[in-house]
Protein backbone atom coordinates (compact mmCIF):
# COMPACT_ATOMS: atom_id res chain seq x y z
CA UNK A 1 0.00 0.00 0.00
CA UNK A 2 1.35 3.43 -0.96
CA UNK A 3 1.17 6.24 1.57
CA UNK A 4 -0.88 9.10 0.14
CA UNK A 5 0.04 12.41 1.75
CA UNK A 6 -3.14 14.09 0.44
CA UNK A 7 -5.33 11.59 2.27
CA UNK A 8 -3.29 11.92 5.47
CA UNK A 9 -3.59 15.72 5.31
CA UNK A 10 -7.36 15.46 4.80
CA UNK A 11 -7.63 13.05 7.75
CA UNK A 12 -5.82 15.53 10.03
CA UNK A 13 -8.07 18.40 8.84
CA UNK A 14 -11.24 16.39 9.40
CA UNK A 15 -10.08 15.24 12.85
CA UNK A 16 -9.01 18.70 13.96
CA UNK A 17 -12.42 20.15 13.06
CA UNK A 18 -14.57 17.35 14.47
CA UNK A 19 -16.08 16.62 17.87
CA UNK A 20 -14.11 13.38 18.34
CA UNK A 21 -10.74 14.99 18.97
CA UNK A 22 -12.14 17.15 21.80
CA UNK A 23 -13.85 14.15 23.38
CA UNK A 24 -10.69 12.06 23.31
CA UNK A 25 -8.38 14.86 24.53
CA UNK A 26 -10.74 15.70 27.40
CA UNK A 27 -11.18 12.07 28.47
CA UNK A 28 -7.47 11.31 28.20
CA UNK A 29 -6.62 14.41 30.24
CA UNK A 30 -9.10 13.41 32.94
CA UNK A 31 -7.77 9.87 32.99
CA UNK A 32 -4.24 11.16 33.65
CA UNK A 33 -5.39 11.71 37.24
CA UNK A 34 -5.52 7.97 37.91
CA UNK A 35 -2.01 6.89 36.89
CA UNK A 36 -0.50 9.88 38.67
CA UNK A 37 -2.40 9.70 41.98
CA UNK A 38 -3.91 6.23 42.25
CA UNK A 39 -1.36 3.45 42.39
CA UNK A 40 -3.72 0.51 42.07
CA UNK A 41 -2.99 -2.10 39.39
CA UNK A 42 -6.69 -3.03 39.09
CA UNK A 43 -7.68 0.55 38.35
CA UNK A 44 -4.80 1.03 35.94
CA UNK A 45 -5.87 -1.99 33.90
CA UNK A 46 -9.38 -0.58 33.81
CA UNK A 47 -7.77 2.29 31.93
CA UNK A 48 -7.08 -0.04 29.02
CA UNK A 49 -10.81 -0.73 28.66
CA UNK A 50 -11.69 2.94 29.04
CA UNK A 51 -9.05 3.85 26.48
CA UNK A 52 -10.58 1.50 23.89
CA UNK A 53 -14.05 2.91 24.55
CA UNK A 54 -12.64 6.43 24.35
CA UNK A 55 -11.10 5.78 20.91
CA UNK A 56 -14.33 4.17 19.75
CA UNK A 57 -16.47 7.12 20.88
CA UNK A 58 -14.03 9.58 19.26
CA UNK A 59 -14.44 7.89 15.88
CA UNK A 60 -18.21 7.46 16.27
CA UNK A 61 -18.63 11.16 17.12
CA UNK A 62 -17.48 12.11 13.62
CA UNK A 63 -18.77 9.07 11.76
CA UNK A 64 -21.12 11.09 9.50
CA UNK A 65 -18.23 13.28 8.39
CA UNK A 66 -16.06 10.21 7.75
CA UNK A 67 -18.90 8.69 5.70
CA UNK A 68 -19.37 11.83 3.59
CA UNK A 69 -15.63 11.92 3.05
CA UNK A 70 -15.58 8.29 1.89
CA UNK A 71 -18.38 9.14 -0.53
CA UNK A 72 -16.56 12.24 -1.82
CA UNK A 73 -13.30 10.27 -2.07
CA UNK A 74 -15.04 7.61 -4.12
CA UNK A 75 -16.63 10.14 -6.49
CA UNK A 76 -13.33 12.01 -6.89
CA UNK A 77 -11.47 8.83 -7.81
CA UNK A 78 -9.58 7.87 -4.67
CA UNK A 79 -7.73 4.59 -5.02
CA UNK A 80 -7.97 1.89 -2.31
CA UNK A 81 -4.51 3.07 -1.09
CA UNK A 82 -5.82 6.60 -0.58
CA UNK A 83 -8.79 5.33 1.42
CA UNK A 84 -6.59 3.09 3.56
CA UNK A 85 -4.17 5.97 4.22
CA UNK A 86 -7.11 8.06 5.44
CA UNK A 87 -8.40 5.26 7.68
CA UNK A 88 -4.98 4.45 9.15
CA UNK A 89 -4.08 8.10 9.76
CA UNK A 90 -7.39 8.72 11.56
CA UNK A 91 -7.02 5.54 13.66
CA UNK A 92 -3.39 6.29 14.52
CA UNK A 93 -4.06 9.83 15.74
CA UNK A 94 -7.06 8.74 17.83
CA UNK A 95 -5.13 5.74 19.22
CA UNK A 96 -2.07 7.77 20.17
CA UNK A 97 -4.11 10.33 22.12
CA UNK A 98 -6.12 7.62 23.87
CA UNK A 99 -2.87 5.88 24.92
CA UNK A 100 -1.37 8.83 26.80
CA UNK A 101 -2.73 7.87 30.27
CA UNK A 102 -1.79 4.22 29.76
CA UNK A 103 1.84 4.84 28.81
CA UNK A 104 2.40 6.55 32.17
CA UNK A 105 1.45 3.65 34.41
CA UNK A 106 1.16 0.39 32.53
CA UNK A 107 4.02 -1.92 31.49
CA UNK A 108 5.22 -2.30 27.90
CA UNK A 109 3.03 -5.37 27.36
CA UNK A 110 -0.08 -3.47 28.48
CA UNK A 111 0.74 -0.50 26.28
CA UNK A 112 1.28 -2.73 23.24
CA UNK A 113 -1.98 -4.61 23.92
CA UNK A 114 -3.88 -1.32 24.16
CA UNK A 115 -2.20 -0.03 21.03
CA UNK A 116 -3.23 -3.09 19.05
CA UNK A 117 -6.75 -3.12 20.48
CA UNK A 118 -7.38 0.60 19.88
CA UNK A 119 -5.99 0.64 16.39
CA UNK A 120 -7.87 -2.50 15.35
CA UNK A 121 -11.18 -1.27 16.82
CA UNK A 122 -10.98 2.17 15.15
CA UNK A 123 -9.67 0.84 11.84
CA UNK A 124 -12.40 -1.82 11.68
CA UNK A 125 -15.10 0.73 12.47
CA UNK A 126 -13.90 3.11 9.75
CA UNK A 127 -13.40 0.30 7.25
CA UNK A 128 -16.93 -1.03 7.88
CA UNK A 129 -18.30 2.48 7.33
CA UNK A 130 -16.40 2.67 4.06
CA UNK A 131 -17.80 -0.69 2.92
CA UNK A 132 -21.30 0.52 3.76
CA UNK A 133 -20.79 3.77 1.82
CA UNK A 134 -19.37 1.83 -1.12
CA UNK A 135 -22.33 -0.54 -1.12
CA UNK A 136 -24.97 2.18 -1.05
CA UNK A 137 -23.36 4.80 -3.30
CA UNK B 1 -14.75 14.46 -37.34
CA UNK B 2 -16.79 13.82 -34.19
CA UNK B 3 -15.13 11.97 -31.35
CA UNK B 4 -17.09 9.41 -29.34
CA UNK B 5 -16.94 10.19 -25.60
CA UNK B 6 -19.25 7.47 -24.25
CA UNK B 7 -20.39 4.28 -25.90
CA UNK B 8 -22.92 2.01 -24.21
CA UNK B 9 -23.57 -1.29 -25.87
CA UNK B 10 -26.22 -3.75 -24.70
CA UNK B 11 -25.93 -2.69 -21.03
CA UNK B 12 -27.95 -4.62 -18.47
CA UNK B 13 -28.06 -4.12 -14.72
CA UNK B 14 -30.21 -5.75 -12.07
CA UNK B 15 -30.51 -5.50 -8.29
CA UNK B 16 -31.70 -8.08 -5.86
CA UNK B 17 -34.39 -6.91 -3.43
CA UNK B 18 -34.95 -9.82 -1.05
CA UNK B 19 -35.92 -12.71 -3.29
CA UNK B 20 -36.99 -10.48 -6.16
CA UNK B 21 -34.56 -9.50 -8.95
CA UNK B 22 -35.34 -6.15 -10.56
CA UNK B 23 -33.88 -5.27 -13.95
CA UNK B 24 -32.94 -1.61 -13.61
CA UNK B 25 -31.31 -1.29 -17.02
CA UNK B 26 -32.47 -3.36 -19.99
CA UNK B 27 -30.40 -3.47 -23.14
CA UNK B 28 -29.27 0.15 -23.03
CA UNK B 29 -27.48 1.35 -26.15
CA UNK B 30 -26.24 4.91 -26.64
CA UNK B 31 -23.47 7.03 -28.09
CA UNK B 32 -22.54 10.41 -26.60
CA UNK B 33 -20.19 12.56 -28.65
CA UNK B 34 -17.43 14.89 -27.39
CA UNK B 35 -18.79 18.33 -26.57
CA UNK B 36 -22.46 17.31 -26.50
CA UNK B 37 -24.91 18.23 -23.74
CA UNK B 38 -27.27 15.31 -23.29
CA UNK B 39 -30.40 15.32 -21.19
CA UNK B 40 -31.85 12.06 -19.91
CA UNK B 41 -35.39 12.49 -18.72
CA UNK B 42 -37.48 9.96 -16.90
CA UNK B 43 -39.55 9.28 -13.79
CA UNK B 44 -38.02 8.30 -10.45
CA UNK B 45 -36.85 4.70 -10.38
CA UNK B 46 -36.47 4.44 -14.15
CA UNK B 47 -32.72 3.70 -13.90
CA UNK B 48 -31.26 7.13 -14.70
CA UNK B 49 -28.94 7.33 -11.70
CA UNK B 50 -27.79 3.73 -12.19
CA UNK B 51 -26.87 4.56 -15.77
CA UNK B 52 -24.80 7.56 -14.66
CA UNK B 53 -23.05 5.48 -12.00
CA UNK B 54 -22.18 2.84 -14.58
CA UNK B 55 -20.70 5.49 -16.91
CA UNK B 56 -18.75 6.91 -13.94
CA UNK B 57 -17.39 3.48 -13.07
CA UNK B 58 -19.06 3.57 -9.66
CA UNK B 59 -21.02 0.44 -10.55
CA UNK B 60 -20.38 -2.36 -12.98
CA UNK B 61 -22.99 -3.58 -15.46
CA UNK B 62 -24.15 -7.22 -15.33
CA UNK B 63 -23.76 -7.43 -19.06
CA UNK B 64 -22.72 -5.17 -21.93
CA UNK B 65 -19.90 -2.81 -22.76
CA UNK B 66 -19.21 0.67 -21.41
CA UNK B 67 -16.49 2.56 -23.25
CA UNK B 68 -15.54 6.01 -21.99
CA UNK B 69 -13.02 8.04 -24.00
CA UNK B 70 -11.65 4.82 -25.46
CA UNK B 71 -11.37 2.97 -22.12
CA UNK B 72 -13.45 -0.17 -21.81
CA UNK B 73 -14.54 0.05 -18.15
CA UNK B 74 -15.25 -3.69 -17.99
CA UNK B 75 -11.54 -4.38 -18.42
CA UNK B 76 -10.41 -2.06 -15.62
CA UNK B 77 -9.84 -3.07 -12.00
CA UNK B 78 -10.76 -0.89 -8.99
CA UNK B 79 -7.56 1.19 -9.29
CA UNK B 80 -8.16 1.73 -13.01
CA UNK B 81 -11.75 2.84 -12.40
CA UNK B 82 -10.55 5.22 -9.68
CA UNK B 83 -8.13 6.81 -12.12
CA UNK B 84 -10.92 7.20 -14.69
CA UNK B 85 -13.05 8.96 -12.06
CA UNK B 86 -10.13 11.17 -11.06
CA UNK B 87 -9.14 12.32 -14.53
CA UNK B 88 -11.66 11.51 -17.28
CA UNK B 89 -15.17 11.35 -15.81
CA UNK B 90 -16.62 13.52 -13.07
CA UNK B 91 -19.85 12.69 -11.32
CA UNK B 92 -22.00 15.22 -9.48
CA UNK B 93 -24.45 13.46 -7.16
CA UNK B 94 -27.91 14.80 -6.44
CA UNK B 95 -26.99 15.64 -2.84
CA UNK B 96 -23.77 17.36 -4.09
CA UNK B 97 -21.51 15.07 -1.99
CA UNK B 98 -19.73 17.98 -0.28
CA UNK B 99 -17.94 17.70 3.05
CA UNK B 100 -19.31 20.21 5.53
CA UNK B 101 -16.21 20.35 7.72
CA UNK B 102 -14.03 21.41 4.80
CA UNK B 103 -14.15 24.86 3.21
CA UNK B 104 -15.28 25.53 -0.36
CA UNK B 105 -11.62 25.71 -1.41
CA UNK B 106 -10.75 22.41 0.31
CA UNK B 107 -13.79 20.67 -1.20
CA UNK B 108 -12.81 21.78 -4.70
CA UNK B 109 -9.17 20.86 -4.01
CA UNK B 110 -10.00 17.25 -3.05
CA UNK B 111 -9.64 15.58 -6.51
CA UNK B 112 -6.25 17.32 -6.97
CA UNK B 113 -5.07 16.16 -3.53
CA UNK B 114 -6.05 12.63 -4.48
CA UNK B 115 -4.20 12.96 -7.80
CA UNK B 116 -1.06 14.05 -5.93
CA UNK B 117 -0.83 17.50 -7.56
CA UNK B 118 1.70 19.84 -5.86
CA UNK B 119 0.50 22.63 -3.56
CA UNK B 120 1.25 25.57 -5.86
CA UNK B 121 -0.51 24.01 -8.86
CA UNK B 122 -3.47 23.11 -6.64
CA UNK B 123 -3.75 26.66 -5.38
CA UNK B 124 -3.62 28.07 -8.91
CA UNK B 125 -6.08 25.59 -10.42
CA UNK B 126 -8.63 25.78 -7.58
CA UNK B 127 -8.56 29.59 -7.65
CA UNK B 128 -9.13 29.54 -11.43
CA UNK B 129 -12.11 27.20 -11.15
CA UNK B 130 -13.68 29.08 -8.23
CA UNK B 131 -13.40 32.30 -10.24
CA UNK B 132 -14.88 30.57 -13.31
CA UNK B 133 -17.97 29.37 -11.47
CA UNK B 134 -18.44 32.75 -9.80
CA UNK B 135 -17.78 31.94 -6.15
CA UNK B 136 -15.00 34.48 -5.61
CA UNK B 137 -14.76 35.62 -2.02
CA UNK B 138 -16.53 32.51 -0.72
CA UNK B 139 -13.52 30.18 -0.86
CA UNK B 140 -13.06 30.00 2.90
CA UNK B 141 -16.71 29.47 3.82
CA UNK B 142 -18.06 26.08 4.77
CA UNK B 143 -20.73 24.64 2.42
CA UNK B 144 -23.31 24.91 5.22
CA UNK B 145 -23.09 28.70 4.92
CA UNK B 146 -23.99 28.65 1.22
CA UNK B 147 -27.33 28.61 -0.60
CA UNK B 148 -28.52 25.57 -2.60
CA UNK B 149 -27.43 27.16 -5.88
CA UNK B 150 -23.99 27.97 -4.48
CA UNK B 151 -23.56 24.45 -3.11
CA UNK B 152 -24.41 23.10 -6.55
CA UNK B 153 -21.75 25.41 -8.03
CA UNK B 154 -19.17 24.10 -5.55
CA UNK B 155 -20.03 20.54 -6.62
CA UNK B 156 -19.64 21.60 -10.27
CA UNK B 157 -16.30 23.27 -9.47
CA UNK B 158 -15.04 20.10 -7.78
CA UNK B 159 -16.09 18.09 -10.81
CA UNK B 160 -14.43 20.57 -13.16
CA UNK B 161 -11.13 21.02 -11.35
CA UNK B 162 -9.49 18.04 -13.07
CA UNK B 163 -10.80 19.20 -16.51
CA UNK B 164 -12.68 15.96 -17.25
CA UNK B 165 -13.82 14.93 -20.72
CA UNK B 166 -17.18 13.74 -19.42
CA UNK B 167 -19.30 15.44 -16.75
CA UNK B 168 -22.23 13.51 -15.29
CA UNK B 169 -24.82 15.45 -13.32
CA UNK B 170 -27.54 13.66 -11.38
CA UNK B 171 -30.63 15.89 -11.03
CA UNK B 172 -28.53 19.08 -10.83
CA UNK B 173 -31.59 21.32 -10.56
CA UNK B 174 -33.78 19.17 -8.34
CA UNK B 175 -33.10 21.16 -5.16
CA UNK B 176 -33.12 24.59 -6.81
CA UNK B 177 -35.75 27.17 -7.67
CA UNK B 178 -36.28 27.87 -11.38
CA UNK B 179 -34.05 30.99 -11.47
CA UNK B 180 -31.12 29.10 -9.96
CA UNK B 181 -31.86 26.12 -12.20
CA UNK B 182 -31.50 28.35 -15.28
CA UNK B 183 -28.18 29.72 -13.95
CA UNK B 184 -26.84 26.19 -13.42
CA UNK B 185 -27.93 25.11 -16.91
CA UNK B 186 -26.29 28.22 -18.41
CA UNK B 187 -23.12 27.29 -16.53
CA UNK B 188 -23.21 23.80 -18.10
CA UNK B 189 -23.54 25.41 -21.54
CA UNK B 190 -20.50 27.61 -20.82
CA UNK B 191 -18.52 24.58 -19.66
CA UNK B 192 -19.37 22.77 -22.89
CA UNK B 193 -18.31 25.80 -24.97
CA UNK B 194 -15.10 26.52 -23.04
CA UNK B 195 -13.82 22.99 -22.40
CA UNK B 196 -15.57 20.89 -25.08
CA UNK B 197 -16.83 18.66 -22.26
CA UNK B 198 -19.50 16.03 -22.82
CA UNK B 199 -22.19 16.72 -20.25
CA UNK B 200 -24.83 14.16 -19.36
CA UNK B 201 -27.67 15.55 -17.26
CA UNK B 202 -30.25 13.33 -15.67
CA UNK B 203 -33.52 14.99 -14.72
CA UNK B 204 -37.16 14.39 -13.98
CA UNK B 205 -37.96 17.99 -14.99
CA UNK B 206 -38.85 18.20 -18.72
CA UNK B 207 -38.17 21.99 -18.75
CA UNK B 208 -34.44 21.27 -18.37
CA UNK B 209 -34.44 19.58 -21.80
CA UNK B 210 -34.73 23.04 -23.42
CA UNK B 211 -31.09 23.64 -22.48
CA UNK B 212 -29.56 20.45 -23.94
CA UNK B 213 -28.36 19.51 -27.42
CA UNK B 214 -29.96 16.10 -27.42
CA UNK B 215 -32.58 14.50 -25.20
CA UNK B 216 -33.26 10.91 -24.34
CA UNK B 217 -35.97 9.40 -22.26
CA UNK B 218 -35.60 6.57 -19.82
CA UNK B 219 -38.56 4.46 -18.82
CA UNK B 220 -38.42 1.20 -16.86
CA UNK B 221 -34.76 0.66 -17.71
CA UNK B 222 -34.89 1.35 -21.44
CA UNK B 223 -33.41 4.39 -23.14
CA UNK B 224 -35.02 6.06 -26.15
CA UNK B 225 -34.04 9.06 -28.24
CA UNK B 226 -36.34 12.11 -28.15
CA UNK B 227 -34.24 14.57 -30.14
CA UNK B 228 -32.55 13.00 -33.17
CA UNK B 229 -28.78 13.07 -33.53
CA UNK B 230 -27.54 16.14 -35.36
CA UNK B 231 -24.14 14.75 -36.42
Amino acid sequence: MDFKSGAALTAIKILSRGKGIYIIITTSSLLLYYPIFVKNPRITYLLVVISVLNALVAVLADIDTHKSLFYAFRICGATPSTLMTYIITTSSVVTLISLIPITICIDVFGVLTSLLMNISVTTSLLYMSYIKVRKYS
Amino acid sequence: MHEVAVLLRDVWKSYKFGVEIVNVLKNVNAVFMRGEVIGIHGPSGSGKTTLLKIIAGLERPDRGEVIVCGYNLNLLDEVGLSMIRNSIVSYIPQDYGLIDSLTVFENVELPLLIAGVDKLSRLRRVSEVIKYIGLNGKEWLRPTRLSGGERQRVAIARALVTTPSVLLADEPTANLDWNNAIKVMELFKDIKKDFNTTIVIVTHDPRILEFVDRSLTMFEGTLKEITPKTY
